[in-house]
């Protein structure tokens, strides 16, 4: 059985992928580059931006962790490449903060779902019979 | 309150199994998984834990933290299913080693035997049952430990990012 999806649970998805993306950047090693990187940023600031408009939603919580979250990729979002340093260690810090702010991010985005789902569930379980 | 589980099998392909069949689980909305990992006591009685050669974030803290995250489960709050009854609860993981660096760890207590392998993760769930259903068939032992202040203390500030996937981590092997 699949579920439709709802906008919260494809963004943890797009979360989720996010860190897939900056993890198999990382694997390249010295092969990595700054493009690389550039393109997980542009991810995760589209990411961010719908986080933000999530976060508006929820419960006070999970809302501060989005928020911390949303901070985190748009604070790695904004790394630019130092052409002073080796491009080697200059990328490699990069794909590390991005990895930390997309893991932030799946974190925030799955107690939310789960936060939902909870109370869905509550809401469709069966009630005690008062007699 | 979210829950630390660990699902306890005879080998590492019923553990990768029964991780598939949790993530399943959450994808159809029946659960939520924050993180998962797979570990592996072997016959020598090392644990290692699987990893992705790409995630190279995930093995920062893996040394130290990995004792403290077995540890959690080290008392006997496990329902069985299936085949399997509890499995030595309370023996001591006497080394830990990570899959790539020999880490020495702080010593961890853990269900795990020699040879078997376990999916620990950190999940919200309204009820035991659906998990502890959707496993029973296949064999294994379900041990919880409710995810409190003082239980994350012992993980350290990064423990989360440390070792548990916060997707399906695909058999590396693979």
């Amino acid at each position: 059985m699949t579920k439709p999806h709802t906008v919260l649970e494809m963004t943890r998805i797009d979360a989720q992928n996010l860190h897939k993306k900056i993890s198999a950047n990382m694997a390249k090693a010295e092969k990595a580059t700054w493009a690389d990187v550039k393109s997980a940023q542009a991810d995760a600031k589209a990411l961010g931006s719908k986080m933000t408009t999530l976060a508006k939603d929820q419960a006070d919580t999970v809302k501060s962790a989005i928020q911390t979250a949303v901070a985190k990729l748009e604070a790695a979002g904004q790394l630019v490449e130092n052409k002073t340093c080796d491009a080697k260690d200059d990328v490699e810090r990069a794909n590390a903060a991005m990895l930390d702010s997309a893991h932030k991010a799946a974190q925030a985005l799955s107690a939310a779902v789960a936060a939902a789902r909870s109370k869905l569930a509550q809401a469709i379980a069966p009630k005690k019979v008062v007699s | 309150m979210n829950t630390y589980v660990a699902g306890v099998f005879s080998s590492e392909a019923k553990a990768r199994a029964g991780l598939r069949k949790l993530w399943q689980l959450d994808e159809d909305g029946a659960l939520t998984v924050h993180g998962a990992a797979i570990v592996h006591r072997d016959d020598m009685g090392h644990i290692h834990m699987s990893e992705q050669d790409s995630d190279v974030g995930m093995r920062t803290a893996i040394g130290v933290g990995i004792g403290a995250l077995l540890g959690v489960f080290a008392r006997p709050a496990g329902v069985t299913v299936g085949a399997l009854t509890g499995a030595a609860v309370g023996a001591a993981a006497d080394a830990v080693t990570q899959t790539r660096r020999a880490h020495a760890a702080e010593e961890g207590f853990f269900t795990l035997k020699h040879g078997q392998s376990a999916f620990v993760a950190e999940i919200s769930e309204d009820w035991t049952a659906i998990l502890d259903d959707a496993l029973a068939p296949m064999g294994g032992t379900i041990y919880r430990r409710m995810n409190t202040a003082s239980t994350n203390a012992a993980f350290g500030a990064h423990y989360y990012d440390s070792y548990l996937y916060p997707y399906e981590m695909l058999d590396p092997r693979i």
